[in-house]
């Protein structure tokens, strides 16, 4: 069967980098493969689209990042969740859950 | 103003450096997941590139937006130097004693401030030589994040999978 892969919507890749980092540091490769192995393919996330979310959530303070060494001894920069950031995904994923609640119950009613 | 100009334009290409080495990092590892998978090193690399996306634009995208960010440590810099000079004269050429006490708590919020900065810059610094020495084999402590194998948690989870 073949699966329909959906665009993903705006803010919710913000909310699985969050997710992703709440339980280690790791570079932008980590973090892409990460995510695609949780969504299984069902959400188009392109790579690259990753690095401009994880610029502005650093400017915004809720992940800091440093450089380190990777698994194949190479210069990487890695990303760790800031203690602004852990609030901040509590916050939206508050959200998240409110919002697909409410879509559900709109689903269900019509 | 010429030395200004030079301290941004530096400041940009470090940025641009930072970031195809970001980037570069990515694209080698998901061709090589690829070739792994039995695909060609040429065709591995097209498929990487191909499910990154716009190279280009998105570079420009991160260097804007690490641009805005070192303009914004440069300022904050800026503030706390002339909060600290103001206060430095004010102590040195006003007589009055709550004149003084003015003088102190800006030169006080001044030296903290510009201390702050460097050492936020400085930590990230010395953990990189810590993770280069480390490497390199120059120091037996690994740097934050990895263990004496000089694992990264990446590779702990990779591992116990």
């Amino acid at each position: 069967m073949r699966t329909t892969r959906t665009d993903l919507m705006q803010g919710t890749l913000e909310l699985l980098i969050l997710k992703t980092l709440s339980r280690k540091q790791m570079h932008g490769y980590g973090i892409a493969q990460q995510i695609h192995q949780a969504v299984d393919d069902l959400l188009k996330v392109e790579d690259g689209s990753l690095y401009p979310a994880l610029y502005r959530m650093e400017e915004r303070g809720w992940i800091s990042s440093e450089w380190g060494t990777s698994e194949n001894n190479r210069r990487a920069k890695f990303y760790k969740l800031t203690k602004v950031g852990h609030r901040q995904l509590a916050a939206q994923s508050n959200n998240w859950e409110r919002v697909s609640r409410a879509v559900m119950r709109v689903l269900a009613a019509t | 103003m010429k030395s200004l100009f030079d301290l941004v334009r530096r400041s940009k290409h470090s940025i641009a450096d930072e970031v195809d080495e970001e980037f570069g990092f990515h694209l080698d590892m998901r061709a090589r997941e690829y070739e792994r998978r039995g695909v060609s090193s040429e065709k591995s690399k097209a498929m990487a590139e191909a499910r990154f996306g716009d190279v280009e634009k998105i570079r420009t995208e991160c260097i804007q937006i690490s641009s805005r960010k070192s303009v914004l440590i440069w300022l904050l810099n800026s503030v706390f130097l002339l909060s600290f000079v103001v206060g430095f004269f004010l102590r040195m050429l006003v007589p009055e004693v709550h004149v003084h006490q003015v003088g102190n708590v800006m030169m006080m919020i001044g030296g903290l401030g510009i201390l702050l900065v460097y050492v936020k810059q400085a930590g990230t610094r010395v953990l990189n030589s810590s993770s280069k020495a480390f490497r390199l084999g120059l120091n037996n402590t690994p740097p934050v994040g990895f263990d004496e194998q000089g694992r990264t948690p990446f590779d702990r989870v990779r591992a116990d999978d």
